[in-house]
């Protein structure tokens, strides 16, 4: 029997409507936040490179590296490529910390994978720090190791859309359309990554991910 | 004019839909993994044996005290205890390696208590509250003449790895989950002189004349003297011979 037009109507409002259920439920696990303007070109013309291992492991395994930590260089290269559509594209770049809450972590704590004994004393998510740095120091605090918010979601700002810094100056918070391609020093970033855990926390494996994420924000 | 508002609304949400992907908004992700390994480490310096040679008056009146024969130190990031267990083939009685002499005096005893052993550490036990026995630990001095059995005497047992109860000493910690030290690092935490995570251990024998061992008890609240007088009768002594025991110290995670 063919549908009548208010059935087609119908399914086609509901295909609507789990589609956009769909690209909400994907935003809101992103955490990137969404653009409020579109000055920039979206991706694919413009994206977010990430060369380096997915996987960043920290095994301590000797008092010394409990002590002092271990500090992981190199371990990230973001490379960007930012086209324009008009002389107002300007972009942050933010890394946010997950703890994978669906598995019952606690808001303060990383997720943990596999408990070495009984203790309670999960590692706080601060635990974390990051350096991000490039040629140019355009990161908004480069070269300095900046730990997380003992709080899942919670975010460190490497280029911020305060002000539309052009690319080429070689400065702080370059947020403009530009490339690695041709301003290496300023749309590259190295990220180091250390942990210096001390021993006040159970022994046991524990994971937390980090999301870097080049959003058009205005 | 139903059909018009319909495909109105159609086209809305593609128009929608379309904006939503004309922005600019990328993505990359790396996951982090932290494997907390757990270190228990007890390093100790000291001798392979720890030599008493009694052939002088004066090494039987006054004992022999080794200040300092054993240096304990402590890495561990989990909570932990540590005790010292004298032990031996029977878990009672020294060792006996060889006697000197063939006399066949029923006073001259072969069977010298483990407990004969005194032993000191530098470092007083800060967490030994469960302690049901006559001292929580070693800390208190090697007093000279007249002794107080149980003071200093080693705790001994034929099942060196289980648990020393709640009337035994420890060193740090003690037999209940409250009481333990905390994970740290003689590296890190006090001094030579004033951490829980460095010990010097001096050890003494006193086996006084006749040899009959009077500081020797156990650590019962009112400690039971394990003189050979008082564990056999009225003028026994040690026979004299080669005697040997086992010192062990154990450090484990809080239980």
């Amino acid at each position: 029997m063919k549908p009548t037009p208010n059935q087609t109507f119908s399914f086609l409002l509901l295909q609507f409507t789990l589609l956009f259920t769909l690209l909400n439920c994907l935003e809101v696990k992103a955490q990137c936040g969404s653009p409020t303007t579109a000055n920039c070109q979206a991706v694919p013309s413009s994206e977010l490179i990430q060369s380096g291992n997915g996987n960043v492991d920290f095994v301590f395994d000797s008092f010394s590296k409990y002590s002092g930590g271990i500090t992981q260089s190199g371990t990230t290269t973001l490379r960007l490529k930012v086209l324009p559509n008009n002389a107002s594209c300007k972009w942050t770049l933010r890394v946010y910390i997950e703890n994978n809450p669906s598995s019952g972590s606690d808001v303060n704590d990383w997720e943990t994978l596999s408990n070495y004994g009984t203790g309670t004393n999960t590692p706080t998510l601060d635990l974390l720090a990051l350096k991000v740095y490039n040629g140019c120091g355009t990161p908004i605090n480069s070269g300095i190791y900046q730990n997380f918010a003992a709080i899942n979601g919670s975010y460190i700002d490497i280029i911020n859309d305060a002000t539309l810094i052009p690319a080429g100056s070689c400065t702080t918070n370059v947020n403009s359309a530009g490339s690695y391609l041709t301003e290496p020093s300023e749309y590259t970033f190295m990220v180091d990554y250390r942990i210096v855990p001390g021993l006040n926390f159970t022994p046991g494996y524990y994971q937390v991910v980090l999301h870097f994420c080049l959003v058009e924000q205005s | 004019m139903i059909k018009k508002t319909k495909l109105a609304l159609a086209l809305g949400f593609l128009a929608i839909s379309g904006t939503s992907f004309g922005q600019l908004q990328d993505e990359k992700n790396v996951t982090m993994t932290m494997d907390l390994q757990p270190i228990l480490q007890l390093e100790m310096n000291t001798p392979d044996q720890v030599d008493f040679v009694f052939d002088k008056l004066g090494d039987y009146y006054g004992g022999i005290t080794k200040y300092g024969a054993t240096i304990l130190k402590v890495n561990s990031t989990v909570a932990w205890d540590l005790y010292a267990v004298g032990t031996s083939n029977d878990g009672t009685y020294w060792d006996k390696q060889m006697e000197y002499g063939t006399g066949t005096d029923p006073n001259a005893i072969d069977q010298l208590p483990l407990e004969l052993l005194e032993l000191h550490q530098s470092e007083a036990n800060a967490n030994a509250a469960s302690g049901t026995g006559f001292r929580g630990d070693y800390s208190s001095a090697l007093a000279a003449a007249p002794y107080t059995p149980g003071e200093n005497n080693i705790y001994a047992s034929a099942t060196p790895y289980v648990l020393p109860a709640l009337t035994e000493k420890y060193i740090q910690g003690h037999n209940g989950t409250a009481d333990f030290a905390a994970g740290g690092s003689y590296l890190t935490q006090g001094s030579a002189t004033n951490s829980i995570y460095y010990y010097a251990i001096d050890y003494r024998i006193v086996p006084g004349l006749p040899a009959t061992f009077p500081t020797a008890a156990d650590n019962a609240l009112v400690p039971n003297q394990l003189d050979l007088e008082t564990a056999n009768a009225v003028g026994s002594y040690a026979q004299p011979g080669v005697y040997t025991m086992n010192v062990k110290y154990v450090l484990i995670e809080n239980q």
